[in-house]
């Protein structure tokens, strides 16, 4: 440790180093390293500190990260196609082929919609009970895993919640008229945002109070939100 | 085209590094310091930055290939070993997440620099925790000093020396002599004051002197 003598001097060397000390302060600090040989090594170790961390390279991890986070942006790898699959309505007559308005979802993002509707489709029924009547539709999708009473604790908040029935009862009601291939795709995209759902609440399980993690599903939420507003936009189309 | 849509650079990086890192500072050696750019040809860069930006998952590969060892260095640096893979996972992640409001203003590393900074920051709250698991500063100290091992190299040992820096001495020794931000940019994005900065810069160097000194 230095002594008090000398760390009046040593505490101005930092600054002394990167120019940033002022004139005369600058002056005197070299007036006395010419007069102090402990000084002066002090100031030579940190000049060698500043000059090695300024050498220091790139460090790549020591094992291949991409394909952890391949798995956490899409999944798993099968499931990282580069193409979209066009969301369109059915031609059901009531509007002319020729005019496509056709939104365009990724199959993460099909996927995520998918499970909005089965989400909200079921919150819809069990709110409403049997003896409301609910519009009959077609087969209905199928109920993925993740979608249970104790996972929706940890899904979108009561607020979203809400927004997803309402945007689920104009899905419900139009989905007999939407494009077979349509409900296709999003009864086999399912299982891939049940994967994703079950992983992500899995992480948040194991470090609840990692930030990232939260943010990170509150987001997915809210695309998912968005992607059930554009679906429903397109079964209102198709009505 | 770089896709605009969506929101602007200065509202992703609202609070922490949100302005272009002080480029041209000029050091104590005249050495003008251009923080967080990489080496790679801004030609090459574009075009898989354009492409992920679309949706494109190979050239995100790529863009990851070229850049993660500079940010596995830095959240080595920065948050040490243990946590530093997981925090270079979790750049890339929101890398890939924001890449659509990268307006093209800068070069593709120099934004991704920025936001690596500003999410390990962000999860300083789990680096504290880490420190307040480790000794005082005079024991810090003793470890810094301690001998290298005779397999390491000088480099190797300075890197060992520097994660046992107190956190907050770390993460400005860092950004400052590694990464060549200035004392306003490090202030601005770890919520502390110049002056903060400069004596936290200053208790590291000290920290780390005994290191060269064997």
């Amino acid at each position: 440790m230095m002594n008090d003598l000398h760390s009046r001097w040593t505490d101005q060397f930092s600054e002394y180093l990167d120019g940033s000390l002022g004139a005369e302060d600058r002056r005197a600090v070299e007036e006395h390293l010419a007069g102090c040989a402990r000084c002066a090594a002090v100031l030579s170790d940190l000049r060698g500190v500043v000059d090695l961390a300024r050498s220091l390279g790139d460090v790549p991890p020591a094992r291949d990260l991409w394909p952890d986070i391949a798995a956490r942006l899409w999944s798993s790898p099968e499931e990282r196609p580069t193409e979209v699959i066009p969301l369109h309505t059915g031609h059901t007559g009531h509007r002319p082929q020729a005019e496509p308005r056709g939104v365009y979802m990724s199959r993460r993002q099909l996927a995520a919609a998918a499970v909005i509707v089965a989400m909200a489709s079921a919150a819809a029924t069990w709110a409403l009970g049997p003896g409301i009547a609910v519009r009959p539709v077609g087969t209905p999708l199928p109920m993925p895993a993740a979608v249970s009473p104790a996972a929706t604790e940890e899904g979108p908040p009561p607020a979203m919640a809400d927004e997803l029935a309402h945007l689920e009862a104009t899905l419900n009601a139009a989905r007999d008229r939407l494009d077979p291939t349509t409900v296709r795709i999003l009864e086999k995209n399912l299982d891939v945002i049940d994967r994703a759902i079950q992983d992500s609440r899995k992480a948040l399980a194991t470090d609840p109070a990692n930030p990232f993690l939260r943010e990170h599903l509150d987001r997915a939420y809210q695309d998912k939100v968005d992607y059930l507003r554009e679906a429903a936009g397109i079964a209102e189309w198709a009505g | 085209m770089v896709r605009t849509a969506g929101r602007v650079s200065q509202e992703i990086l609202p609070t922490r590094l949100a302005s272009p890192p002080s480029n041209g500072v000029k050091m104590g050696d005249g050495k003008p310091r251009n923080p967080g750019t990489w080496s790679v040809p801004a030609y090459a860069e574009t075009s898989d930055v354009e492409r992920a930006a679309g949706g494109d998952h190979d050239a995100f590969e790529r863009l990851y290939r070229e850049h993660v060892g500079r940010v596995h260095a830095l959240a080595l640096r920065m948050a040490g070993a243990e946590v530093a893979e997981d925090f270079t996972q979790e750049v890339f992640i929101r890398a890939w997440e924001k890449l659509r409001t990268f307006r093209g203003e800068s070069r593709f590393g120099t934004w991704l620099h920025r936001l690596a900074v500003n999410h390990i920051l962000s999860r300083r709250e789990t680096m504290r925790k880490r420190e307040a698991r480790q000794v005082g500063s005079e024991g810090i100290l003793d470890r810094v000093s301690a001998p290298p091992t005779r397999s390491s190299g000088l480099a190797l040992d300075f890197e060992a020396a520097m994660e046992r820096l107190p956190d907050g001495a770390r993460q400005v020794f860092v950004l400052y002599d590694v990464e060549g931000y200035g004392h306003d940019d490090i202030a601005k994005a770890m919520g502390i004051s110049v002056g903060t900065s400069k004596s936290q810069l200053h208790r590291a160097r000290m920290l780390l002197r005994g290191h060269l000194n064997r």
